[in-house]
């Protein structure tokens, strides 16, 4: 670790009555030996000093680094590796004030698999979590690296897709549902298929809940009118 | 000459000195509330044993976090094992470290600079 070997720092001061402790002219004097005692403890309490303070830098790194661990895990959801709501809340802002700022659309995308009881039903939970990580890499790769990607609960998915226009969102939709439609996960001996709704709404950098409750209303529609489609919120 | 045993807490490592076999063992993490308080009898112990037991000494240590003052506490234990240590007395120290923590062996070899007498540091697994 740099720094370990750095030697102390100069210290005139001890210089000055190390010279003088050994002045040939002093040197055998016994008045003197309690400084020579003084001296070497001085110089023995500054390396402690320096040792203690090397560690104690060191173990406050390690602190420093849990620390930056522990804020990405507390922003990622842990069975898809996607951001989480609170990762969500903490990005919308910017993103909000950026789309105001420059007068330019984006769109929340809400999707969510359709009757993934069913998965869960017949192949059990665990390869139900398969299924959801699975979705949820396609899901990130079907999007843009700009876009937000979140894990919104149980199955559903959220995208913050920055300038971007309801028309664009569609189409980026479009194409999310029709690769999921056509992939077929294998998971540990079984094929499974899954399609996804998706919701779509259009927001000018006002109302983030507005966004995300008019996309949810816009999902509801996509599963009310049959599922595995894509609906923009009018 | 008596043991000493002191029970771990969530800021204070669990102590077991022996004196029948000459150990000094403390496990956990130390960052209790007064360190040079909490570490006084641990330090007087060893100095008793020094005095009183001719036997070897060792201390083992299995510390995973060391707040500034515990730091201070253990490099001046060390001290008083090494001052030992250089006139003839046998003692050593055994470091145990978790090996997914490149950090403390990195602070464990500081505490072993500017130490003559024999100091291992052993990475372990956790739960070892």
């Amino acid at each position: 670790m740099k720094g370990r070997n750095d030697p102390p720092p100069p210290d005139p001061f001890l210089e000055r009555t190390r010279e003088v402790l050994t002045d040939p002219v002093y040197a055998g004097n016994p008045l003197l030996e309690p400084y020579r005692e003084l001296a070497e403890r001085y110089a023995h309490m500054v390396r402690t000093f320096m040792k203690t303070l090397h560690i104690s830098d060191n173990y406050q790194l390690r602190l420093k680094e849990l620390n930056e661990v522990l804020d990405e895990a507390m922003r990622t959801d842990f069975l898809t590796g996607l951001m989480n709501r609170r990762a969500f809340f903490d990005r919308i802002k910017p993103e909000l004030s950026r789309s105001r700022r420059h007068n330019r659309p984006l769109c929340i995308l809400m999707g969510d698999i359709d009757s993934f009881k069913a998965v869960n039903d017949r192949y059990g939970h665990d390869i139900g979590d398969k299924v959801l990580q699975e979705t949820a890499r396609t899901f990130a790769s079907a999007l843009r690296s700009e876009d937000l990607k979140v894990r919104w609960g149980g199955e559903e998915f959220l995208a913050l897709l920055p300038e971007t226009d309801a028309p664009g969102a569609a189409a980026a939709a479009e194409k999310l549902r029709s690769i999921i439609e056509q992939t077929v996960f294998e998971v540990a001996g079984n094929s499974i298929c899954v399609t996804i709704s998706i919701g779509i709404a259009e927001e000018h950098g006002e109302d983030a809940e507005g966004a995300i409750r008019a996309a949810d209303q816009a999902l509801l529609e996509a599963k009310r009118t049959g599922r595995n489609k894509v609906v923009v919120a009018s | 000459m008596n043991d000493l045993i002191i029970a771990g807490s969530i800021s204070s490592p669990t102590v077991r000195l022996d004196a029948s076999r000459g150990s000094m063992e403390l496990a956990g993490e130390s960052y209790p509330q007064n360190a040079f308080d909490f570490f006084a009898p641990i330090i007087d112990w060893a100095r008793q044993f020094l005095r009183e037991c001719p036997d070897p000494i060792t201390l083992l240590l299995r510390l995973s976090y060391l707040n500034t003052s515990s730091t201070k506490c253990i490099i001046d234990l060390l001290d008083l094992l090494e001052n030992a240590y250089k006139i003839g007395r046998s003692a050593r120290v055994v470091w145990y470290c978790d090996k997914e923590n490149e950090r403390a062996r990195e602070a464990a070899e500081e505490f072993r600079e500017d130490v003559s007498l024999p100091f291992e540091i052993v990475m372990e697994g956790p739960g070892q």
